[in-house]
């Protein structure tokens, strides 16, 4: 047995709290998202604040100075992290809707928020 | 039933405010570090809100004293010391770091 199959099953709430190209934070949620997928964890991921700048539809970032978030988000379905969801207040107010999002995702409201939350064993926020 | 961890300043990023909006009722609000300065000014206004809701409002005294603030916290936020954190930590079964 490996000790992949043995690791213990607990889900896990990651937290993108940071806009994706001014610092690495948001890259590293979408990481640390898809390495609980990859050990079989069951992930969610939550785009919160700022995080959801990283959803925003038309990345193009200089190919000498960063790759792609978008890219990269494009494959979270085949790591299997299908869980999405963003925080519909943040999105409002940066004037995004979902027509303008890279991928479909949940929003949520202040209800869904608090639940996403408490349905979680682990809460990761980077 | 779930503990926050605050521990940066109110006024250096959106930590408080996205705290704020996801805490519910029967968690518990711990200030730590910067995170101690949510307890006086205006965010003693939010966090009597929240606490009135039933969130337990906590601060961390070593870090209150540090920063010369321990005399002047509101009488709704208690004090506890590094054992008073560990204890929080086991009695809720998940813990959320606002930094």
């Amino acid at each position: 047995m490996s000790a992949r199959d043995s690791a213990p099953r607990r889900s896990v709430l990651v937290v993108c709290r940071s806009a994706p190209y001014g610092r690495s934070r948001a890259r590293d949620a979408v990481d640390v998202a898809m390495a609980f997928a990859a050990f079989d964890q069951p992930v969610t991921l939550l785009f919160l604040g700022d995080g959801v700048l990283a959803l925003a539809a038309g990345q193009r970032p200089a190919a000498e100075f960063s790759r792609s978030l978008e890219k990269l988000l494009g494959t979270l379905a085949d790591y299997g992290v299908e869980e999405l969801h963003a925080d519909a207040a943040a999105l409002a107010a940066r004037g995004l809707d979902a027509q303008a999002l890279a991928l479909p995702v949940r929003l949520a409201g202040p209800d869904e928020l608090r639940e996403l939350f408490a349905a979680h064993e682990r809460v990761l926020t980077v | 039933m779930t503990l926050h961890i605050l521990s940066a300043s109110p006024f250096a990023g959106s930590c408080f405010e996205e705290c704020r909006r996801v805490i519910a009722a029967d968690d518990a609000l711990l200030l730590t570090g910067d995170g101690v300065y949510a307890a006086i000014g205006g965010g003693a206004a939010v966090l009597q809100e929240l606490h009135a809701t039933g969130v337990a409002i906590v601060a961390l005294a070593e870090d209150c004293a540090a920063r010369g603030i321990d005399a002047r916290l509101p009488e709704f936020v208690a004090t506890v010391d590094y054992g008073g954190f560990v204890d929080l930590a086991v009695a809720h079964p998940r813990t959320v770091s606002w930094f």
